[in-house]
């Protein structure tokens, strides 16, 4: 994933509540709860970070190590990816 | 005709959404169609021959009207809903959760009641109104023995017993109440965050455009702008009558704390 970013589909909408996250897709009618991290998660790559930023968000805002928030992020990106919530832009 | 999104209960199904050209189609199969221009004109809503006026009368003034209303970007919930001094209760949950019931309840122990099982929503400011919808619940034979209630019985087995203590007007909303049953000897309230609430309120909405992703997105939007000023509590309790006085009690309390 080094250096890839993501784009969110114009017909993806989210909205957060008090730092959590719910995702709207808007054609298929489906929404998406996000838990702390993965709303850290789609904040961070919806403004085009790459992996590595968004591991290092993670890294400080949940005082977790480099290795785990990569983990977290991979995960949360794979689930997003899966849904066709984000779509990988480069 | 293009139907679009439709509800089934033990396979048979009870209602569809479509299009037809520029109109909006909502069919309840065998009993009544209503038809309306995209635009909210044309409204037209008909029954079938036969079909008794209590049960029209219920679907056209209540989800048929929410439909309509739904149209114009008013907010309509599947949910019943009661008024006291301090504000409007509404009630959602999965069919057989007992919104028809509690509402009833309520209203025989004192409390306005506002709406069966359709709310409308109404933003005012940076509240949020229930408006009164209907004035009749429609309730099984064990809930009309237990509340020791009497009505005319429809086609569907329901009986629709008049509310004397029908609200007049609408009211600002306090709490959400999400109904359940659980196995726990006590009843069990919690208020849900808002990521949780909406995964509760989302599927109650009463839509009748389902095929705009504009119309949706707003319909969340106002969701979300509700759930900053009215909180969401999931109330569970098990299945017997013993335990409806307890939702009393926790509506009470959370009254208070709201204002």
């Amino acid at each position: 994933m080094s250096g890839k970013t993501w784009t969110v589909p114009s017909h993806v909408f989210s909205r957060d509540f008090e730092g959590e996250c719910v995702i709207l897709d808007l054609v298929r009618g489906e929404y998406f709860g996000l838990n702390a991290v993965g709303t850290t998660v789609w904040h961070a790559l919806s403004q085009g970070e790459t992996l590595e930023g968004i591991s290092e968000r993670i890294t400080k805002e949940y005082e977790v190590s480099e290795e785990v928030a990569r983990e977290d992020a991979e995960r949360v990106i794979a689930e997003l990816e899966k849904c066709g919530l984000v779509a990988t832009s480069t | 005709m293009r139907w679009l999104g439709e509800l089934r209960t033990e396979g048979k199904l009870l209602f569809r959404i479509g299009r037809e050209g520029d109109l909006l189609v909502a069919e309840w199969p065998g009993l009544a169609t209503l038809k309306a221009a995209r635009d909210g004109t044309a409204i037209r809503f008909e029954a079938e021959p036969g079909v008794s006026p209590i049960v029209s009368e219920k679907i056209r003034k209540g989800l048929a009207g929410a439909l309509v209303r739904s149209i114009h970007g008013e907010l309509g919930l599947h949910a019943s809903a009661v008024a006291n001094e301090e504000g409007a209760f509404a009630f959602l949950g999965p069919s057989g959760s007992g919104k028809s019931t509690t509402a009833a309840y309520l209203a025989n122990e004192g409390d306005s009641f506002l709406a069966d099982d359709i709310a409308w929503i109404r933003r005012v400011g940076v509240t949020w109104h229930v408006v009164p919808t209907e004035a009749h619940a429609f309730l099984d034979e064990a809930s009309v023995h237990e509340l020791r209630v009497a009505g005319d019985v429809s086609q569907d087995g329901k009986h629709r017993v008049a509310q004397g203590r029908a609200a007049r007007h609408e009211m600002p909303l306090r709490v959400l109440f999400v109904l359940g049953f659980s196995d726990h000897h006590e009843p069990v309230a919690r208020r849900l965050r808002p990521p949780e609430a909406m995964g509760y309120l989302i599927p109650q909405i009463v839509r009748f455009v389902l095929d705009e992703p504009a119309v949706f997105r707003g319909e969340f939007e106002k969701l979300g702008l509700m759930l900053e000023n009215v909180p969401v509590v999931l109330f569970l309790r098990r299945k017997d009558w013993t335990t409806l006085p307890s939702l009393r009690a926790w509506i009470r309390a959370f009254s208070g704390e709201q204002t």
